[in-house]
């Protein structure tokens, strides 16, 4: 195990029954990365996300918190960890400022840091005006944005969410992007799990992708774009395509073909780099009227879709 | 924090979680309050008047006594447990955010079962 890695999952096998819900299930995740969980529904990505916080034992295999393993030693493994539920049921009873200040009681924190951290939190996820009101009142929204404040009131080194974001406000959505991307910066490891793939390409720096329980592909968002990845494609849209400009781009070197589409073509490139310098120029020469130029790389669903196909 | 500690806090919530429901308040309001009408009652109309009808039952008037009390105390028994304190909270998925918390599930279970008894 690198001495970088802040949570480290091995082997985890779990059964329902005869159902196998994980199977040896492998990753680790180091410090300040912003790790995106994708699977399907009943892939097991919440399953692994309870055996992680010992909410679950699994029949094999185990999990490493800061050195430590929560099922066995939570205190010393769930010290540092800030865990947001999907789909929070909260306790209606409290007010947003008492259910924070209680579970600041169950970190231990002192009288004086509930506080000042009751209200900073409530600030920062937008409930300044809230506190004082009963958690029954809150709608959907409200109740998954304090569920982030209540991961953040240990100041947590590792944070697991399962889809934070889901019930929110398109606005609220791109606030609480933010707010994890300056997370990661200070150094915190945040752990997501999502269907959102569009959020976790903006968000994440590394993806781990799980189906039937087993693990299709873990690393850096990078290269899981570039392993399932067959082609890059130019698109570039011209006032008027000719045959020989069609003609003299597919006798350049790098391009594999060209297909036109009304006044667009399509470049399909050999190899998985940015030749646009090249194709303007090209066009240029043949004295066509660039429109626009795009290099269509993958997207991380198209990514998604291959590798659940290839994983099957 | 030691577990004595962690214990503690536990108890303070479930406290608070059981005084939330006004429905289980209200349940041991009644009880106690139907007990100790029996209890007035006999005190007002004194043991005296129950020997008018023979069989000696002066003599056996404790009983009742010690029923009243026990009866209270199963009542109780059976109003908390009605209320459901851990089960209700697994079910609502409430306990998931205790217990991914620095707590064992010792130290939980008897917070819970502390605030049982107390109540």
């Amino acid at each position: 195990m690198a001495s970088s890695s802040v949570l480290n999952v091995s082997n985890l096998t779990k059964f329902y029954g005869n159902f196998k819900a994980l199977d040896s299930v492998s990753f680790s995740v180091d410090k300040g990365w912003v790790y995106g969980y994708l699977g399907p529904n009943g892939a097991g990505k919440t399953t692994t996300i309870r055996i992680m916080l010992g909410l679950l034992k699994p029949d094999q295999g185990k999990v490493q918190i800061a050195n430590a393993d929560p099922s066995i030693d939570p205190i010393h493994a769930l010290q540092f960890v800030g865990y947001a539920p999907e789909l929070p049921t909260l306790q209606t009873f409290f007010t947003g400022e008492q259910l924070l200040d209680f579970m600041g009681k169950m970190f231990g924190l002192s009288t004086q840091n509930r506080q000042e951290k009751t209200k900073q939190l409530l600030d920062l996820v937008g409930l300044a005006s809230w506190g004082n009101k009963k958690i029954g009142t809150y709608s959907k929204g409200m109740v998954q944005r304090l569920s982030v404040a209540l991961a953040l009131i240990n100041d947590p080194l590792v944070m697991i969410m399962d889809e934070p974001t889901i019930g929110m406000d398109p606005e609220a959505t791109a606030q609480f992007r933010n707010l994890f991307t300056n997370l990661s910066k200070e150094g915190k490891t945040i752990f997501i799990s999502s269907h959102l793939l569009d959020e976790v390409q903006r968000i994440c720096t590394h993806v781990g992708m799980i189906n039937k329980g087993k693990i299709v592909f873990s690393g850096p968002i990078e290269q899981v774009l570039d392993t399932f990845t067959q082609q890059w494609v130019i698109e570039a849209e011209l006032q008027n395509v000719t045959e020989g400009m069609v003609s003299s781009l597919k006798r350049l070197d790098f391009v594999e073909d060209v297909k036109v589409e009304g006044n667009k073509l399509m470049i399909q490139l050999k190899e998985k780099r940015d030749f646009r310098g090249e194709v303007s120029s090209e066009i240029f020469k043949q004295k066509g009227v660039l429109l626009s130029l795009n290099l269509q790389k993958i997207t991380l669903e198209d990514a998604y879709l291959r590798a659940l196909k290839g994983g099957q | 924090m030691d577990a004595l500690g962690r214990v503690a806090v536990i108890v303070d919530y479930e406290w608070r979680r059981a005084m939330a429901k006004k429905k289980i308040l209200a349940l041991i309001i009644l009880a106690v309050a139907f007990q100790a009408l029996v209890m007035i009652a006999l005190s007002q109309v004194g043991t005296g008047v129950l020997s008018l009808y023979g069989f000696g039952m002066s003599s056996l008037i404790w009983i009742i006594g010690v029923l009243e009390g026990q009866g209270l105390f199963v009542q109780l028994i059976a109003i908390i447990t009605a209320g459901g304190s851990m089960s209700e909270e697994y079910e609502h998925g409430t306990a998931d955010i205790l217990l991914s918390k620095p707590i064992t599930r010792l130290e939980y279970l008897f917070g819970n079962s502390w605030v049982d008894f107390s109540c």
